[in-house]
């Protein structure tokens, strides 16, 4: 006796069998319309006359007549007298008339190509008998060739098998799947990825994204059977679930999410994070945020195809940026302003929807731009509405960014990464200190800080272009972020001007890279610890003790001062400018700074020189000359004179302080 | 995916295993229905095709495929299969040709403009697609002794239509050399129709340099020896039907030449000293 249920099984297995039967032959069919080999036949071909032979005979039949009476071509024949002239007479008209003087010429038997290809071939392969109809036809048979699809028949018929099982499977989940808790997901998802025959499919990339969507749909519509714990998981997928079910792509728009490179990172980093800085009534807040971002992203990316593809691979950084946002903001943008966080991102969709490179921006460096606006929107809300030259903040800002990335002009010295890696930071700078950015003209500082010294330094190879590039802008940015009102000042400007001196030094072979890094990083202290001086000279001082130096350097038949030691001295130089040469350089043009103090520092080396090996080792050397630079820049002398009795106490105390340094 | 047919936990009986060949067997003869049919309209159609010509009038004893049986096998095929687009397709493709092969030429025109290029997915079948204006051209005015100035352009566009082909197929070796050698063809019928004997050389040449294009190292080689046995072949192979169908082009081509004094050279050194000994 067979129970009710065995007998359920047993007809499903029938009806999937049928069924699984008649996709087959369909498919079969096709492979056999589609692939089956077509016999191809060539046209017999006229043999007659040619039409150089037709033009020979027309003129000898002209030549040999005088168009009496009878005469087939009549009227036409001065006509024809006057063509056959030409070079190239008119072969319509020369035929027509050979057929009314000659046609018994014309009846010739045709070239018949396929003829003479059997028969060739039963000279050559007397082996076949081509009485045989299907042998005769196989010499003609032209195989169907290249198919354009990249699923071949073997594949589909592979995925026919697999798609009868899953609509098997989804019939009868009962029987693979114990826990009841879990049989409904399995069906769900069975029945899913079994809804279009599967075997339809012509390719891949469609495929993976139909079982992928058939997965991950199957799932949220159980999202009840994730574990209790994961309730920022929880909420994230309820999100996914609503945008599923409003989006115009539907599934579609929802495989593109869960496909992008920003879903893991927010579940494995953003949602960890929150989980741990957020409390648990902030899940709904985070609903309803990532809900607002999705809704509002879901036309956009509807419309737009290159859009598309950024907003699945970004959509989760913009969400980490809020979820860091609320940690980091959440009493004064969730309770002061509800809306200011949402709408800093949504702001953030909208415009990057209309910047045309922003999918130049990685993953991080964008998390980190989302990070810094809301640290920046936080301090100041009225940025928001504001406008940054004549353009809304918001773009100013990003494009700041994307077009820093995009710098096609110097990408021989720089590569994507390198240059994203040096935006990241500034981004990560201007998280730790919106207030860098919280005035509507600084929207594009990250462009001025980086743009400036990429500039600067894109003529050296890529090593010493990235090593001087990092340099500089880190020691910008930590001097901004020690000190905001830098960036009112000309810093930004002189840092680059002194990255492109150090890049011709470079360049020239003078200075390693490693070398100008070095004093790189010592200008950009000497000018932040002296800001209005440098900032209100009339020269570049940093580049001037640069040029000083090296230019002494040089004329040094000693060469006192090389690699590390002509770093130190450069740096003890422009301490000693920035502290004690105010007077001196205030109103000096780079120029003419340069010269003195080349004057200066070729004097204390003559000086150093005598006393190396007796009072002083290098090492004192760059302290040394540093000193009389500072006694120069406080005017206790104009020209070094080794006699005068003012020098020596001078340069005695110098030496004993250097010997005990 | 595993299905579990045990019957220790009453998923399903021995008895209800046992008639599941028996299903299966049912429905395997039931549901090969389709493929049979198609089986038949490829075998009979290329016999209809071959049908008065080649020296073979009745391909099949006890029942002749004709091109207007096979032409009206596809079209019942087809309007009992409805929304099945790529079987349709080849299969209209197909009907065209055996239409073109027995000198219906509006019948051709008429089904091959019922097939959409996206719905072909064979190079043979979208290059044959392609190239249907040639197609209908060439078959109905290929033995035309003389060509209008219609028949002068459409030779033209056909040349020119036939060498974008042959690039295109270099993956699909057996339609290439088809339309290669029709192109070939065409190119001796405009030396054929040339008044000057300038633009017959030009004609001649650009004919067989083009058809040049697909012929290997062996292919020459095997010309060039002119070697009367050719490899012990099992079947017919697309070198081989390559290497003997050329003879007939180049016996063409070498009468032409001699004929009218051409003095053509073509590029391939195999192809010139057989059209000029």
């Amino acid at each position: 006796m067979i129970s009710p249920s065995t007998a359920a099984l047993a007809i499903s297995v029938a009806r999937g069998i049928i069924k699984f039967g008649h996709r087959l032959d369909a498919l079969v069919a096709e492979r056999e319309a589609v692939q089956g080999a077509l016999v191809l036949l060539m046209p017999e071909i006229y043999n007659g006359p040619t039409a150089l032979q037709k033009v020979r005979e027309l003129k000898e039949y002209l030549a040999g007549g005088d168009g009496a009476s009878g005469d087939p071509l009549g009227d036409t024949r001065s006509e024809l007298l006057l063509e056959l002239a030409k070079e190239a007479p008119d072969g319509s008209f020369v035929g027509n008339c050979y057929r009314r003087v000659f046609p018994e010429r014309l009846i010739v038997a045709p070239l018949r190509p396929d003829a003479e290809y059997v028969t060739e071939l039963r000279r050559r392969l007397p082996q076949f008998d081509l009485s045989d109809p299907d042998l005769l036809a196989a010499a003609f048979h032209i195989s169907a060739g290249k198919d354009d699809r990249e699923l071949g028949y073997a594949a589909r018929i592979g995925l026919l098998v697999a798609d009868v099982l899953s609509e098997f499977g989804a019939e009868n989940t009962a029987l693979l799947v114990r826990d009841p808790a879990l049989r409904g997901a399995v069906q769900s998802i069975l029945e899913r990825f079994a809804s279009p025959d599967l075997e339809e499919f012509s390719a891949w990339s469609p495929l993976l994204r139909h079982a992928l969507s058939a997965s991950l749909n199957g799932m949220l519509d159980h999202r009840g059977l994730l574990t209790a714990d994961s309730r920022w998981l929880l909420a994230l997928m309820d999100v996914l679930a609503t945008a599923r079910g409003e989006s115009p792509d539907g599934d579609e728009f929802l495989a593109g999410l869960f496909q992008g490179r920003g879903y893991p990172l927010l579940v494995g980093k953003g949602l960890q994070r929150a989980s741990e800085l957020l409390g648990e009534d902030q899940a709904n807040s985070f609903k309803q945020l990532a809900s607002d971002v999705l809704k509002h992203a879901s036309p956009l990316v509807s419309n737009s195809p290159t859009f598309k593809q950024f907003f699945a691979d970004h959509w989760g950084d913009l969400l980490r940026a809020g979820l860091e946002g609320m940690g980091r903001y959440g009493p004064l943008l969730l309770d002061g302003q509800p809306e200011l966080l949402r709408d800093v991102l949504l702001g953030m969709v909208t415009e990057l929807n209309e910047i045309p490179d922003a999918n130049l921006l990685s993953n991080e460096t964008l998390f980190r731009i989302g990070d810094a606006a809301i640290a920046a929107v936080a301090a100041k809300p009225g940025l928001l509405a504001a406008k940054a030259g004549n353009q809304p903040w918001l773009r100013a800002f990003l494009n700041s960014f994307v077009s820093t990335v995009a710098r096609d002009g110097i990408q021989a010295s720089f590569s994507r990464q390198g240059l994203e890696e040096m935006v990241t930071e500034v981004a990560g700078v201007f998280g730790a200190h919106p207030e860098l950015i919280i005035e509507s003209d600084n929207a594009e500082l990250a462009r001025t800080v980086v743009g400036g010294v990429l500039n600067a330094v894109h003529t050296l190879s890529s090593l010493d272009a990235r090593t001087l590039a990092a340099a500089a802008t880190s020691g910008m940015l930590q001097a901004f972020a020690q000190n905001p009102s830098l960036v009112k000042t000309r810093y930004a400007t002189l840092i680059a001007d002194f990255s492109a001196s150090l890049a011709e030094l470079v360049k020239a072979q003078t200075l390693t890279g490693l070398n100008a890094a070095a004093l790189m990083t010592a200008a950009s202290e000497a000018v932040a610890q002296n800001p209005e001086l440098f900032d209100r000279a009339r020269s570049n001082i940093a580049t001037a003790v640069l040029n000083a130096v090296v230019r002494a350097a040089g004329s040094d038949e000693k060469t006192l001062l090389s690699g590390a030691v002509l770093v130190a001295t450069v740096h003890e130089v422009l301490r000693a400018a920035a502290r004690s040469g105010r007077a001196r350089i205030e109103n000096s043009t780079t120029e003419s700074l340069t010269d003195a103090l080349t004057k200066v520092v070729d004097d204390s080396l003559v000086q150093a020189r005598a006393e190396l090996g007796t009072r002083l080792d290098l090492s004192g050397v760059p302290w040394l000359v540093g000193g009389l630079v500072a006694a120069w820049g406080r005017g206790e002398f104009a020209r070094i004179n080794p006699e005068s009795a003012a020098f020596k106490k001078l340069f005695g105390r110098l030496l004993e302080t250097a010997a005990s340094a | 995916m595993k299905i579990p047919f045990r019957t220790s936990r009453g998923f399903c009986s021995f008895s209800t295993i046992l008639m599941l060949p028996l299903i299966a067997a049912l429905s395997a003869t039931s549901g090969c229905a389709t493929r049979k049919q198609v089986a038949d309209i490829v075998a009979h159609s290329n016999a209809a095709m071959l049908g008065g010509h080649v020296g073979l009038p009745d391909p099949r004893a006890g029942a002749p495929a004709t091109w207007q049986t096979e032409t009206a096998r596809i079209d019942n095929f087809i309007a009992a299969h409805p929304g099945q687009p790529a079987i349709a397709a080849a299969l209209r493709v197909r009907q065209a040709l055996l239409f073109l092969s027995h000198g219906q030429f509006s019948l051709a025109k008429g089904t091959f403009n019922e097939v959409a290029e996206s719905d072909l997915h064979t190079d043979r079948d979208k290059a044959l697609k392609r190239c249907q204006q040639t197609l209908l051209w060439w078959f109905a005015n290929s033995t035309n002794d003389t060509w209008s100035v219609r028949d002068q352009a459409a030779s033209r566009e056909a040349l020119d239509a036939l060498r974008l082909e042959q690039e295109r197929l270099a993956s699909s070796p057996e339609i290439r050399d088809y339309l290669a050698e029709m192109r070939a063809w065409i190119g001796l019928a405009t030396a054929r129709q040339a008044t000057s004997p300038e633009l017959a050389r030009r004609a001649l040449e650009d004919a067989l340099n083009v058809y040049g294009e697909t012929f290997g190292v062996d292919d020459f080689a095997a010309l060039a020896a002119g070697t009367e046995t050719l490899p012990a072949a099992a079947s017919f192979s697309a070198d081989i039907r390559r290497q003997i169908r050329a003879r007939e082009v180049l016996n063409a081509a070498r009468a032409l030449n001699s004929r009218e004094n051409l003095s053509a050279h073509p590029r391939a050194d195999a192809f010139d000293q057989w059209i000029n000994r």
